[in-house]
């Protein structure tokens, strides 16, 4: 088996697999992108297209993806590459996707460790947003060519550095003993600690009123096109499917695992993770609202600027004592959030090339490590938040959603045609209390790649016209770390896929 | 808080958490 080259171990329990599962998909994304997404999109009413979007994408991607690495085994290239060799550059295609994000994310991991350490004394000051973008970020303006982004600043680049560290260490332990283990600790510690500050969040004044802004349905939106693409494009992004990530899991998982039902919970643990991110923010939003004698409309701000502008500025107006404790769980419920997601898109990238050359796995683990971590540095310059801001939505729109689209379109259709869907979509039927019927799983991943390429082709037409163009960034900023990225990502995959494999097992398979 | 809000809010609750508790407990049966 080319599983053999991969890893030796897997996961052991059940629950390992399912907690490392859910700590990949409840990321940073689930905090600072979810509630505003659906305060934005129809408040109360955004549920609907929302819940629709898991069912009909989240969860059945989840079972896809469940079911391949569970039967076919190995890194997301030698997957597909079992389906049909020509399919192989889709798993690499997903393997960028793996290599170019935690460059930023880590970054951002970064961060929130300064954060957490400055928590204990309210240490960002009055003034939150100055605090973020001067004397932190040391945020320079857009650069004048794309590659002048400045010296490092040597503060976030000993935090970036530090990260991968921790990352390192624990890939090196190997799947059981570093991912299972990690996560068996890290979610269940996440998940009550965030519980905490969502509870205290609710007992604040104004809470009520920033529940109010966020559940009050405006129906008359559902009848926007916008808000269904919105609700598709969060439940895709914060899944942590068509990355790669659950096929490389799945594939350590032991052969008679009850797929059908940890995609489920899975699916639906990180959309509980996403609406108790909405109770603790907008009952927080309504604290600050209230505090400062202005409407929520007023406070309201996703991204990074939710984590370390507007929370800080919270966290300043609780009472003394409560404040810093508040916020020590808060951001350290965030990185590690943000960590246990990290470690799944790298072992990836391990299980990709480790398994391609035939390279020992620990090997491959320090190597990755020294170049991800040595490419993270950009974002550690006073031009890195451009760079990171660019990267994370050229590769979002362009390489994520055509990845998804390819593997829910073109991989079902090869299953179709190859007669395989009894086989492959109905493989974890024999060992999982929920059955799946895999014709109409079939019908429902077809359609979901359709609503991809319809993402796809919006994105294509938005950007390429000057008037609506990302970000209003420069077109050599745009070029070369947006469209270039994105070429290289294609480039990259066509690469490794021709090239052969040194791995004999894995020649022997096909 | 209106009540369309309130009923938006236990809908969500039921669905979303019931559905992630239920589907633990369901598929725990029979789990070897």
């Amino acid at each position: 088996m080319s599983k053999k080259n991969n890893s030796s171990d897997g996961f052991k329990s059940r629950w390992g697999f399912i907690l490392a599962a859910m700590g990949s998909a409840i990321g940073l994304g689930n905090i600072w992108r979810y509630p505003v997404v659906a305060y934005e999109n129809g408040g109360g009413a955004f549920l609907i297209p929302y819940i629709v979007a898991l069912l009909t994408a989240g969860i059945p991607i989840l079972i896809l993806e469940f079911n391949l690495g569970n039967k076919f085994r190995g890194s997301a290239p030698s997957i597909f590459r079992k389906i049909n060799p020509k399919l192989e550059f889709l798993g690499w295609l997903q393997t960028f996707i793996a290599v170019v994000v935690p460059v930023f994310y880590s970054a951002i991991i970064g961060w929130l460790i300064y954060y957490f350490y400055k928590a204990f004394s309210l240490g960002w000051g009055s003034d939150a947003s100055s605090f973020f973008y001067g004397d932190f970020l040391k945020l320079s303006d857009v650069p004048e060519t794309a590659f002048a982004l400045g010296g490092f600043n040597v503060k976030i680049a000993g935090l970036v550095l530090l990260v991968w560290v921790v990352t390192g260490t624990i890939l090196f332990m190997g799947v059981e003993k570093g991912i299972e283990r990690v996560n068996k600790i890290m979610v269940p510690t996440l998940l009550f600690m965030y519980a905490i500050v969502v509870v205290y969040s609710l007992t604040l004044n104004g809470a009520v009123d920033g529940l109010q802004k966020f559940f009050e349905p405006q129906w008359s939106m559902l009848k926007e096109p916008s808000i269904w693409t919105a609700a598709y494009g969060q439940v895709f992004f914060s899944t942590s499917i068509a990355a790669g990530i659950m096929l490389t899991y799945a594939s350590y998982t032991p052969k008679d695992s009850d797929l059908n039902s940890n995609a489920v919970i899975t699916g639906l643990g990180n959309a509980s993770v996403e609406l108790a991110a909405g109770f603790g923010v907008f009952a927080a939003l309504g604290f600050l609202a209230m505090q400062n004698g202005v409407g929520i409309d007023e406070v309201v701000k996703g991204g990074p600027g939710l984590v370390f502008e507007i929370y800080p500025a919270i966290i300043n107006q609780l009472p003394p004592v409560i404040g810093p404790i508040v916020g020590v769980i808060f951001y350290l419920s965030l990185i590690f959030a943000g960590i246990s997601s990290l470690i799944s898109l790298v072992e990836v990238v391990i299980s990709a090339f480790s398994e391609k050359f035939n390279v020992n796995r620990n090997v491959m683990v320090i190597t990755m490590t020294v170049v991800l971590g040595g490419a993270s540095l950009l974002i550690a310059t006073p031009a890195g938040l451009y760079v990171l801001d660019l990267l994370d939505y050229f590769i979002n729109t362009y390489i994520w959603q055509t990845s998804g689209a390819i593997q829910t379109l073109v991989v079902v259709l090869v299953l179709v045609a190859t007669k395989k869907v009894v086989d492959v979509l109905g493989h974890g039927n024999k060992s999982s209390v929920i059955k799946v019927n895999p014709n109409v799983l079939t019908v429902i991943l077809l359609a979901t790649g359709c609503v991809l390429v319809f993402f796809i082709a919006k994105g294509v037409i938005s950007d390429t016209n000057p008037e609506t163009v990302y970000g209003g960034y420069p077109d050599y900023m745009i070029n070369n770390w947006g469209w270039k990225v994105v070429g290289l990502g294609f480039v990259f995959s066509i690469i490794l896929a021709v090239l052969p494999s040194k791995t004999k097992a894995v020649e022997e398979e096909n | 808080m209106s009540a369309s809000a309130i009923l938006m809010m236990i809908f969500c609750v039921v669905l979303i958490w019931g559905g992630f508790i239920g589907a633990i407990l369901y598929s725990s049966k029979d789990q070897k």
